[in-house]
């Protein structure tokens, strides 16, 4: 696993706002901060290197929902977290995103938010991994007789590999917390 | 959570399962001719001595139809101790008492997610530890998503599961998929159950379990009690 810091882009048209969420990112240490003060300069800003993207819904160029819809369509994967004037309703909670914020947002709540969006990339992340070995060993044990596998060192690191991996995700999956959970989806 | 003193989940008398530790999952594997999609919602059914509940993703069959088949395999059950997570698109039906959550499609793993952790938070807030949960079934996930995306939600299901200790059972029709798909999927769950038709009988099927301590890893004939949904 690299070890740079995830890189957040914060769009809030408030410049003062966004400058406020900046100063707390920058100041924890733990984040590379980009900031865009509307939508078409979040826009400007968006690349694969994006990490999380903390999104105010309502903007006056272009809204944070025509935002997220762009990010999909590029084919963009950042964790979306978006900030709202109200508490949104259950439907909404089912767009691209995967957690939500209501205004006023505090230091504490943005922190452990962007820390919940870590959680999750990381599980994605042990999870992805432990797809790729369980394809290996299927294929493997699929071609191979049991008697040449049992000799294998290669599949029995791969075995081993795997154990670690699932045990990994395991334990990830097993710490979060109902809401944490209920952003997985 | 404590789960210590939980009892095993079992599955009845007629079925020639063995009762599982809560947190287990299970892939119930079998074409759809030889009843394993019986015997998977069979196992998914609340046991009303347990105080249990039960949440089923159905994916082809109605809310309705659903119910009255569960009803069939087990006639003392209460439809309010049921849930349905609905992305079959037909109608409803008479629901009777279950709760029925509609979701917009088999593949709309988001709104099956979303709804499955609303219910598990659902039943923890209101003191209710014994919880089954049924996919009925993940070969028609596998229609509308790849298998790398129902990996990581079958993964985060099982996990959940594990972490309430309630009981998971995934049905999976082999003969709709590649051997490797379905080789994948079903080291997500802590066993498997493969169902097949029987050579003599055709009322009934036969099972064996692979996975598991304390079961018969022989092929075992089995009766529902009811003629298999063919």
């Amino acid at each position: 696993m690299t070890e740079t810091n995830p890189t957040v882009l914060i769009v809030e048209d408030e410049e003062s706002l966004a400058d406020l969420y900046a100063e707390w990112l920058t100041l924890d240490g733990s984040y590379d901060v980009r900031t865009a003060y509307g939508g078409e300069s979040a826009l400007e800003q968006l690349d694969d290197e994006v990490d999380v993207v903390l999104l105010d819904r309502r903007m006056p160029d272009i809204s944070g929902d025509d935002v997220l819809e762009e990010i999909e369509s590029r084919g963009l994967e950042p964790r979306v977290v978006m900030v709202t004037a109200i508490e949104p309703d259950f439907d909404v909670v089912e767009m691209g995103f995967e957690q939500y914020l209501v205004k006023p947002v505090s230091r504490e709540d943005l922190l452990d938010t962007l820390e919940q969006m870590q959680t999750l990339a990381q599980y994605d992340e042990v999870v992805q991994r432990y797809y790729q070995l369980v394809a290996k060993t299927t294929t493997l044990e699929e071609s191979k007789p049991e008697s040449e596998l049992a000799e294998s060192e290669e599949y029995q690191e791969l075995v081993d590999e795997l154990e670690a991996v699932r045990e990994e995700a395991d334990s990830i999956l097993a710490d979060l917390s109902d809401e944490e959970y209920r952003a997985l989806f | 959570m404590n789960t210590a003193d939980a009892g095993p989940y079992t599955f009845g008398d007629t079925l020639p399962v063995n009762g599982v530790h809560p947190g287990t999952t299970l892939f119930v594997s079998g074409p759809s001719m030889s009843g394993a999609r019986d015997v998977a919602l069979a196992m998914t059914l609340p046991e009303m001595s347990a105080d249990e509940r039960s949440t089923i993703v159905s994916t082809t069959t109605g809310p309705g139809r659903l119910i009255r088949r569960a009803e069939q395999l087990a006639p003392t059950l209460d439809p309010s101790m049921l849930a349905i997570i609905d992305g079959s698109g037909r109608s409803s039906g008479d629901t009777q008492s279950a709760r029925v959550e509609s979701v917009s499609g088999p593949g709309d793993l988001t709104g099956i997610g979303i709804r499955l952790s609303k219910l598990f938070e659902a039943h923890h807030t209101n003191g209710i530890t014994r919880i089954r949960t049924g996919v009925i079934s993940v070969s028609t996930l596998l229609m509308y998503v790849d298998v790398r995306t129902a990996f990581r939600f079958l993964h985060s299901l099982a996990g959940r599961i594990a972490a309430i200790g309630g009981v998971g059972i995934f049905y999976i029709d082999p003969t709709s998929h590649d051997t490797e798909s379905t080789n994948m999927l079903t080291q997500l769950a802590d066993g498997r159950i493969e169902v097949r038709e029987a050579e003599d009988n055709q009322q009934e099927g036969e099972l064996r379990v692979r996975g598991l301590p304390d079961q018969s890893r022989r092929w075992t004939p089995f009766s529902l009690g009811q003629e298999v949904q063919r």
